[in-house]
Formats: C-alpha cells, sequence, structure tokens
C-alpha cells in the first residue's frame, strides 16, 4: 500500500485567482519607496546558455547587457534606434557607408578606454569569427557585405560596405555586437564561449563564471554611461551582485521563488503563473521579437509546394484556441508572420482568422474531394501532410500546439501527422527534401530587425534550398536590396503579406517570455529582446 | 597468495576487455544513428538559419568525419588510449574538462547516497529481524516495496516541499557545501536502501531458521549479538554481490536527482550529451561508466574473502566461466 501524503504539492496547483493585474512587460512591484543600493540578487536560469558570448550562438542568458553594451539601443515605445555607446551617427547617401561618434569617458572594466580603434578591432573580429561557422548567423547576416571599418580619428569610425546597409544601425543594437576590451578579442573563442574573458563596459563585471552552474556578476561603481531615456537611473547599479544558477527543473525555480531562495526566476510555467501572483510576486512577461514560432512548407513536397493546400491550413488554425487551451491571456496571437514588437512590423492578422469554411470552399474550388474517410483527396492523394518537429524543442511550434492543431485540422478534413524526429534526422530529411520525408516543419527565426527575414526566406536558406519559388524570392530579394527607408518600410511589409497570405509562414503562437519576480524585488525590466535587465533593479530588505 | 594475485591480474585484464568491449559498441551504435554532428553544430532545436558550405566542410575535416569509418574508428580509439576524448560537439570544451568538472560533485553525491542506502538498509532489515513485535515487523518489511515503486522525482520534490520551501532548512538548489547534498542523497538514497534492506531482510530470516541459530539460542547468546555475530554474517554476503550493481544505478538515478536538485555532475552532463547527440562526450561517458562498475566489481572481488575466508580458499569463479 502507497499512503499519499496529505500536504499541499505546488507544483500542481493551479489556484484559480482572478487576478487581473500583471502581464505588463515593464511593471515593478508596486510603489515601493525609493531605491536602495546594495544586496545581492538570485536569478534562477531554466537552462544553461549555450554560450555566454552572445556573438557565438548564445541562447538563455538573460541580457547580457549587464556587462557589455552595445553601440545603439533601441526607445522603448517607439522601437526607434537611439545612441548607447555611439553618440550620434550619420548614413551616407545610398547606405554603404556609416560613420558612427563614440561617446567620451567610456572605459572596460579592465580600465582600457573605449576608441575608435577597440570598435574597428570588434567589427573586423566578428566578420572573421563569421567565416568559422561558430558566430551566430544574425552576425553573419549583418556583416555579409561588410568591407572594413576605417578609424577617422579617436572616437570616429567609418563602417563600409558592400551593399546598401540600413539595417545596420539596428543590428548593432543587438547584443551579438557588443563592444569588448581588446583582451577579450586576443582571447580564444572557447574561452569567450565560456564567458572567462568577456570585458565589457556594462554596469555589472563577470566575476565569476562556473560552467553549468551559475555565474556572479558584481557591480561596477565606476559605471556611468547608462543610455538615455532607457533606464529610470545613471551611474552605480543598486544591486552588488548578481548571481544567475541553472535551476532547470521549473517546479523548483517556482517553489524556490515563492520561499525566498531566488529573487527573479526565468521560464514560469503557465499552470504556475496565477498561484505565483496570488502570493504576491510579480509576473513580468516578454514577447520575443523574431519570426514566430510556426510552420514552415517543404517547398519540393507536394503538399507543401501547394499553395492551396497552406491556405487551407492556413485558414484551418484556430489561434485564439491554442492560447486559450495551452496559455492564458497574459499570451498573445500572432498577427503576422515576425512577433508585434519586431520592427517594421505589419498587421496582416486579415490572413489569419479562423476560416475552416473558407479553407473547405478553397479545397473543393481547387479540384479536391472528400474521400469516404472525410478527408480531403487530389489526384489520389490524401491530404495528410507530415510535419516534423525536434522533440523536446521549444523553439518552433510545441508538440502540445500540433496536437491542438491536429485536432482542428481534422475537423475540415485534414489528417495531418506529427513527425518527431531527433535533431540529426531533422536535418537529414531537410537536405533530402525532394524525397517529401515531411510536407510542414515546426521552426521560428531570430529576428530583431526585419533584414533577417529576407535571409529566412531567400532559397540560399537550408529549408528552401533547391527551390525556386518566384514570388516569394523576390519579395525576399526587394527587401534584401532595399537602397532608402521607404523602400525597406514597404519591402518589409509586403513580404510579411505575402508570407502569410501564400502561407510560406503558418505562424502558431507569439513566443513569450514569463519571469517571476519576487514580492521585495522592484525595479526589474525587459528589454526589447525579451530578456530581463536588473540594472534599475533593487531590493528590500524584508529579513526573509 | 600468487593465486590470489594471479585471480586479480585476471579480473583486471577482464575489465579492460570490458571497457574495450563497451567503447566499441557504444561507437558502432552511435555511428548507425542518422546523425551528422556538423548538422547538430550547426541547426540547434529547428533554427532556420543558413551556413556557408566550406565552413561545414572545415568542421568536418577538424572532427575526421570525412574519413571511412574504420579509419574514424582508429583514430578515435588511438586518442582514447592516448586519453583524449575530443571535444564535445555543442561547446567545443574538450570532454576531459567537462568530466573532470562534473565527476567530483557525482561522485560526493553517489558515495553519501551510497553511504545512507547501506546504513539505512541494514538498520532497517536488522531491527526487522530483532523485533520481536510482529506489527513493527510486518510494517518494516513492507517499507522496501514502496520505496522501489515510488519514482524518484516525486520523492525529490516532496522532499523539497517540506525540508527546502517549507521549513527552509535545507537549499533547494545547487552544489553549495554538505547542506546542499543531503536531500538530493536522500532521494538517491531511497530506492537502493530498500533493495539492500529487502534482501538483507530476506538473507537474515533464512539464516535465522538454521540449526546454528538455535545451537547459539541454547548456549544463552544474547539475541542481538546472534544477529550481528553469527546471522549478518552469512546474510551479508548475497548483498555484497549486488552492490556493484547498485553503484551503477546510483549513477543513473544522478539523472533525474541532479537535474530535479539542480546540481551539477555527470547525470546532467550525460542527459545534455544525449538530447544534443553529443558523440564524443557519450562515447567518453559511457567508458567512464563501464570503469566504474568494472572497479567497483573488482573491489567487491577484494571483499568477499574478508567477510568469509571460505571463498578466498575456493578458486573462484570467474565472469567468463573457466573453472581452472
Amino acid at each position: 500500500m502507497i499512503r499519499t501524503p496529505a500536504i499541499p504539492v505546488l507544483f500542481a496547483a493551479a489556484a484559480l485567482t482572478l487576478a487581473a493585474c500583471s502581464g505588463s512587460n515593464t511593471a515593478t512591484s508596486g510603489d515601493a519607496g525609493e531605491p536602495v543600493s546594495g544586496g545581492t540578487l538570485t536569478y534562477a536560469l531554466s537552462e544553461w546558455p549555450r554560450c555566454v558570448d552572445p556573438a557565438l550562438r548564445a541562447r538563455g542568458l538573460s541580457a547580457s547587457e549587464h556587462y557589455a553594451e552595445t553601440l545603439t539601443d533601441q526607445d522603448r515605445s517607439t522601437g526607434e534606434v537611439i545612441p548607447r555607446l555611439a553618440e550620434h551617427w550619420e548614413i551616407e547617401p545610398g547606405a554603404k557607408a556609416i560613420t558612427l561618434v563614440l561617446r567620451e569617458g567610456v572605459t572596460f572594466s579592465d580600465g582600457t578606454p573605449l576608441t575608435a580603434e577597440v570598435v574597428k578591432a570588434n567589427f573586423d573580429n566578428l566578420k572573421e569569427i563569421t567565416g568559422s561557422a561558430k558566430a551566430e548567423t544574425q552576425v553573419i547576416s549583418a556583416l555579409n557585405t561588410y568591407l572594413g571599418t576605417d578609424v577617422v580619428d579617436e572616437r570616429t569610425v567609418r563602417v563600409r560596405f558592400a551593399e546598401p546597409e540600413l539595417g545596420f544601425l539596428r543590428n548593432i543594437s543587438d547584443p551579438y555586437f557588443n563592444i569588448y576590451a581588446p583582451a577579450t578579442l586576443q582571447s580564444s573563442l572557447e574561452d569567450r564561449c565560456a564567458g572567462k574573458t568577456l570585458i565589457g563596459t556594462g554596469p555589472f563585471v563577470i566575476t565569476e563564471v562556473v560552467n553549468q552552474q551559475r555565474i556572479t556578476l558584481d557591480r561596477r561603481d565606476d559605471y556611468d554611461w547608462a543610455p538615455a531615456g532607457v533606464t529610470e537611473h545613471n551611474g552605480p547599479a543598486y544591486l552588488d551582485r548578481i548571481v544567475f544558477e541553472v535551476v532547470p527543473e521549473s517546479g523548483v525555480r517556482v517553489g524556490g521563488l515563492l520561499s525566498g531562495q531566488f529573487d527573479v526566476v526565468d521560464d514560469v510555467p503557465v499552470v504556475d503563473q496565477d498561484n505565483l501572483v496570488a502570493q504576491g510576486a510579480t509576473l513580468l512577461t516578454g514577447v520575443v521579437p523574431n519570426l514566430v514560432p510556426g510552420l514552415r512548407q517543404n517547398p519540393l513536397s507536394p503538399l507543401g509546394g501547394d499553395t492551396v493546400v497552406r491556405q487551407a491550413i492556413q485558414r484551418s488554425i484556430d489561434r485564439e484556441e491554442i492560447r486559450d487551451t495551452l496559455y492564458n491571456d497574459r499570451y498573445t496571437v500572432p498577427t503576422s508572420a515576425i512577433a508585434a514588437n519586431t520592427p517594421l512590423y505589419t498587421d496582416v492578422s486579415e490572413y489569419l482568422a479562423y476560416d475552416p469554411d473558407g479553407a473547405q470552399r478553397l479545397l473543393a474550388d481547387n479540384g479536391w474531394t472528400k474521400g469516404p474517410d472525410g478527408v480531403w483527396v487530389k489526384d489520389g492523394r490524401r491530404l495528410a501532410p507530415k510535419v516534423m518537429l525536434v522533440s523536446g524543442s521549444s523553439q518552433g511550434a510545441t508538440q502540445q500546439e500540433l496536437e491542438l492543431i491536429q485536432q482542428q485540422l481534422k475537423r475540415v478534413g485534414i489528417d495531418m501527422q506529427i513527425l518527431p524526429v531527433t535533431q540529426a534526422e531533422y536535418a537529414q530529411l531537410m537536405n533530402n527534401k525532394a524525397e517529401g520525408g515531411y510536407d510542414f516543419l515546426a521552426g521560428s527565426g531570430p529576428s530583431k530587425d526585419v533584414d533577417f527575414l529576407a535571409g529566412l526566406f531567400l532559397n540560399t536558406n537550408p529549408a528552401l534550398s533547391g527551390s525556386l519559388q518566384v514570388p516569394l524570392e523576390d519579395a525576399a530579394n526587394r527587401l534584401n536590396l532595399a537602397a532608402t527607408d521607404e523602400e525597406r518600410v514597404r519591402a518589409a511589409a509586403d513580404l510579411q503579406e505575402l508570407l502569410v497570405r501564400d502561407g510560406y509562414w503558418i505562424p502558431v503562437r507569439e513566443q513569450t517570455k514569463a519571469v517571476g519576480v519576487a514580492p521585495n524585488v522592484h525595479g526589474v525590466t525587459i528589454n526589447p529582446y525579451g530578456a530581463t535587465v536588473l540594472y534599475d533593479a533593487w531590493i528590500t530588505d524584508t529579513s526573509s | 597468495m600468487t593465486g590470489r594475485l594471479g585471480y586479480l591480474a585476471r579480473r583486471a585484464a577482464q575489465g579492460v576487455v570490458v571497457l574495450w568491449a563497451a567503447f566499441t559498441l557504444t561507437f558502432v551504435v552511435l555511428y548507425l544513428l542518422p546523425s551528422d554532428p556538423v548538422e547538430i553544430m550547426l541547426h540547434a532545436g529547428g533554427d532556420q538559419t543558413a551556413v556557408d558550405p566550406a565552413a561545414i566542410a572545415a568542421l568536418r575535416a577538424e572532427h575526421h568525419l570525412d574519413q571511412p569509418v574504420l579509419l574514424q574508428y582508429l583514430y578515435t580509439l588511438g586518442d582514447v588510449l592516448r586519453g583524449d576524448f575530443g571535444h564535445s560537439v555543442p561547446t567545443h570544451e574538450k570532454v576531459t574538462t567537462l568530466i573532470a568538472e562534473a565527476l567530483p560533485h557525482t561522485l560526493q553525491l553517489a558515495l553519501f547516497a551510497f553511504a545512507l542506502s547501506v546504513l539505512s538498509g541494514a538498520a532497517l532489515a536488522l531491527t526487522a529481524t530483532y523485533t520481536r513485535a510482529r506489527w513493527l515487523r510486518q510494517f518494516l518489511l513492507s517499507l522496501p516495496p514502496v520505496g522501489v515503486s515510488v519514482p524518484t522525482f516525486w520523492i525529490g520534490l516532496i522532499l523539497l516541499q517540506l525540508f527546502s520551501f517549507g521549513t527552509g532548512w535545507f537549499p533547494a538548489t545547487g552544489n553549495k557545501g554538505f547542506a546542499s547534498l543531503v536531500l538530493p542523497a536522500v532521494t538517491l538514497a531511497v530506492p537502493t536502501s530498500a533493495v539492500f534492506a529487502q534482501l538483507l531482510a530476506k538473507n537474515l530470516a533464512a539464516a535465522w531458521a538454521q540449526p546454528y541459530i538455535d545451537t547459539a539460542n541454547a548456549k544463552g547468546v544474547p539475541r542481538g549479538r546472534i544477529l550481528l555475530h553469527h546471522a549478518l554474517r552469512n546474510a551479508a554476503i548475497p548483498v555484497l554481490t549486488i552492490v556493484g550493481i547498485t553503484f551503477g544505478n546510483l549513477l543513473a538515478g544522478a539523472v533525474v536527482v541532479e537535474t530535479v536538485f539542480s546540481r551539477h555532475g555527470i547525470g546532467r552532463l550525460t542527459e545534455q550529451a544525449v538530447t544534443e547527440q553529443d558523440i564524443p562526450t557519450l562515447l567518453a561517458l559511457v567508458v567512464l561508466a563501464a570503469a566504474i562498475f568494472v572497479v567497483v566489481n573488482l573491489l567487491v572481488d577484494i571483499v568477499y574473502p574478508l567477510l568469509d575466508p571460505r571463498i578466498a580458499r575456493v578458486a573462484p569463479v570467474s565472469l567468463g566461466g573457466d573453472a581452472s
């Protein structure tokens, strides 16, 4: 006989509270008075970043801006590019050269000053890394036409490109373009990846890295160059120390937050969110700007290559049901191929409305007939698309989401098959896409600047290689080669419309980070990347 | 005594064969997987990105992947013999460094859990045999099946809820000294101590029915002394045999326990290596696990004669089965 202990098991308890608050992305835990300096903040991460240096395929570490900064930044409300380490800039006509003037008085934590030479060395170094296939792909895309940097004077650099690069100013606001001290650039990629040699200009300094366990950051007392209009204060940070700790089990993160062992925790599961808010913690949510998690066609398979099929699937997915069933109203439904907070986003939700009747009409009008089992058939082929996903990956549409979509499509007469594969099988099926091993794949694409969208939909992308879909190729190329801002805005809008209308991308949800903050922690913010920023954060002493 | 040394030498040689076989089998299995480490390196979890083919070729050459299988095998075997297990696929770190970082944490955990399970298992079995209260014996003897059947992660979460989140006696996470070792070790020890307790209690019961116990009783030897000096010595030998296997189970259990308690160690490393299909790391972990099995079993072989001198005098029966 197994006796079930009658103790509250917090992990399953989703308290039904009608908490109407929370869900904003810059909120603090109420009005707690004047910020006080001091204290250590313990931050529970759900996983160890693949690399601590964002330029080298980093995933998972919150906001590298704690220890390293970028040349530009992004206005939190308008999304406009604003100064950070660069004070101002000028784009030459034709957009093939950009002159940047650096802020004065900035030093790295090892004491070396920020100069034009250092910035040039950083760009050259990044370009060199892109050749080694170890760089983050966005860096590769951002620097693919980079020719070189000229040092004009001590504080001025001129960056030259072979093609117009209107997205560059925004690209250099990404953490991939953190500016490091010369010592970092001379260290090995392994050491940078492990976080041992990252020397930046941020308000904190990395003082300890224990692989797979924790990263400790200590405050820099001489920090005095917070970007104007982004932070709530200037000068040194309030916290003495931040300890990032890896806690893979979500129940332990939530329990640890509620029992005071952690101050901030990443990835709060949906079932625990109401409970957490009910117990006084704050829940911050941040939409990650990207190509939203969704489905992408296999352009060479009969079903994935058929526009009518893709459009029918696009209309047969009830995205609100997905949100309400698997998430809650802190989450948003996608309204384009990219998240709503991505710069140059366009609302194309008219093509994303749930319209099962329209989908069936569309299929019937294009020669599909219902077979005896209720599934559409055309030329002897059943409408049974195979959708592959990497088991356990949370990058794309998840298994749960696909299972719900499978039910939704069934109502319309589409017999979707879910094909869980390993990373290796995924790559193999993708490389042999003409064999039709899959019709759609679950994925997403990192992107803060829509420039990157072009790279995701040109047929140089491995998911599309070997295909030529003229309208898509044209639309992506127009965005890629835009030489003026007007052209760029229009091309971005056109591409988004095409992607969604013709189902080149089938959005499922907006990727949203949910961060739990203990009641005595204030001033935690989420940056435009969906990452947590602790520069303004402070802790009230509750002697807990 | 030379016979004894020769016996140990033979067992050690067998151990080396076991290691080689484990390595080769793992290599073959991993090679048969539809896997391309370079693809894994470049496309993590469904990322939709493009990579330069020249860079792919360079990575392929760096990992000997452009060579025929047999050559790849020989290269890898040669490297392993020199103690070089190569670099982890996703992180580029040296596999030996990764393991050296993780192993001490897991060994601490496993040894502590092992000690706990031996002590608690023995205590339970001895109390159950010693007591004259029927209800207490029944109750104690019903515990091991429960211990074995309750999932480890559940025990872990319950312990966390009670002793960390609830009372704050122990930290919930991390490798922070002895306090952070207690809950994970207890969690890990529950199933193994249950196995020990069950087996020992059964053997004690069997020994208790032997005539020499009656003799001792008749001579007026106290009940406790009979238990510890007469019955336990005989009953302990079968338990010792499963110790080797159990220690391996502790390592396997570390995968779950280290995840629940956010401890870095071999278990977490294994879990990551499997999910990311990190072949060099997996290969090294399999060889490590095999080595631990070999060493523990060797130790068990050495301990047998200490418990029962008769074992040393009889020609030992080896795993291979030649009874010369």
